[in-house]
């Protein structure tokens, strides 16, 4: 879609001005982390002279106590330091211009082919052409910059990555891409060329890294690998196999893997663990058909383990007062 | 004569170059990332594509970014 100077130029300003505020709010994070540092070397100070007034008491135990606060102030200083120093750093980026940022979306058009400025939502949208790795077709990919994120420019939340024609992992809906997981990518070796492209208003810049990180598969930290990415997903266990190594319970009409698959040990009928049920007596799995309760308990026990209506306790229960009744027959008729 | 080169591979600063005159893009590449294979990258100068033997200019851009990068499951800014 072909989108005019002035609503460039209109984006651009909105840009602009989030990067001032990410500049605000960077000068502000500075100013507290200096603050840290200096209430460190303030307490640092505070225990030097109450150090040296234990000094000349003679109040060893107090000393020791001082000396071990001071010791933890002196572990975090350099942590607060380094952190102060990198925020000063990431402070020292010129602003881009209107004009810089306006030719930087010129540059996204050309090199996307397409180009969607949304002034309302403030947002600024392209398409990829469609991906496809190691023979998985993933499709095409919505890549989408929120604007007004930018001045908190964390993470690579700022982008949304919206499949255009879904071919989600088996396994997983939302995940449509290796590296992208509820329209969030990922960005592991681009993030700080990322985050430094956004941050200095290189918009084209970004989004090419983002097109690149979807062009790419990392096999050792995908979402779901593509060696899992098609098959059927078990309904149990979530293991995604092929046509083959799949099952279908009638019982429950859901498909599931042969390690959650078994049978009724007492009809044969095949289906799934969950409608399985353990018969307490012999502890195989048995179908809701085959199983029976027991008349004295009401425990359900399988048919085969069932006698005479009783499971086999209440059975040998009955049989044992039975006897005693009988010995008491004699005993009274002698 | 100086020019702007933004490097978008690892860290992805921007700094001012001074080169030699007559000196290609492609020359000019692989002084910068020796070992790096220009085709690997999208390089860009002031914004536009370009032959390899285009010769640099005083101020101009130039921009390198990978076609490939390694997402990953971990991140963070």
């Amino acid at each position: 879609m072909e989108t005019s100077i002035k609503q460039k130029i209109k984006i651009a300003s909105l840009i602009r001005e989030q990067l001032c505020l990410l500049q605000d709010h960077r000068l502000r994070e500075v100013q507290r982390l200096i603050y840290v540092v200096c209430t460190n070397l303030e307490q640092l100070q505070a225990g030097r002279k109450s150090l040296e007034y234990c000094g000349y008491h003679n109040w060893h135990g107090a000393a020791a106590r001082l000396t071990t606060q001071m010791e933890n102030k002196l572990r975090d200083l350099p942590y607060a330091a380094e952190q102060a120093q990198q925020m000063i750093k990431n402070t020292k980026i010129s602003l881009p211009t209107l004009r810089q940022i306006t030719e930087e979306l010129i540059q996204l058009q050309n090199e996307f082919g397409s180009l969607e400025l949304d002034l309302e939502e403030q947002t600024i949208s392209v398409l990829t052409d469609p991906i496809e790795l190691e023979g998985v077709y993933l499709g095409e990919f919505e890549i989408r910059l929120d604007i007004g994120k930018l001045a908190q420019l964390r993470d690579c939340t700022v982008f949304q990555v919206i499949a255009q024609d879904p071919h989600p992992a088996a396994a997983n809906d939302s995940i449509t891409h290796p590296h992208v997981s509820e329209e969030y990518i990922c960005a592991g070796d681009g993030i700080a060329a990322l985050m430094q492209a956004l941050a200095t208003g290189r918009i084209c810049d970004a989004f090419l890294l983002v097109k690149s990180i979807l062009e790419t598969y990392n096999p050792s930290s995908p979402y779901i690998s593509l060696d899992e990415w098609e098959g059927i997903s078990c309904y149990d266990c979530g293991y995604v196999t092929d046509e083959e190594g799949s099952y279908y319970c009638e019982s429950c009409d859901q498909v599931f893997c042969g390690e959650c698959f078994s049978y009724c040990r007492s009809c044969d009928s095949s289906m799934c663990r969950c409608c399985l049920s353990e018969c307490p007596v012999c502890e195989e799995p048995t179908c809701g058909s085959c199983l029976s309760k027991c008349s004295e308990c009401d425990e359900s026990v399988c048919v085969s383990c069932l006698i005479d209506g009783l499971c086999p306790s209440c059975k040998e229960e009955m049989e044992a007062d039975d006897e005693e009744e009988k010995i008491e027959t004699e005993q009274h008729v002698a | 004569m100086k020019i702007l080169w933004i490097n978008n591979d690892g860290g992805g600063f921007a700094s001012y170059v001074e080169i030699n005159e007559n000196i290609s893009v492609e020359k000019f590449f692989i002084q910068q990332l020796p070992g790096c294979q220009a085709e690997d990258y999208l390089i860009r100068i002031n914004r536009q594509p370009v032959a390899r033997d285009y010769v640099l200019q005083d101020g101009d851009r130039v921009t390198a970014t990978p076609v490939k990068i390694e997402g990953a499951v971990v991140c963070g800014a």
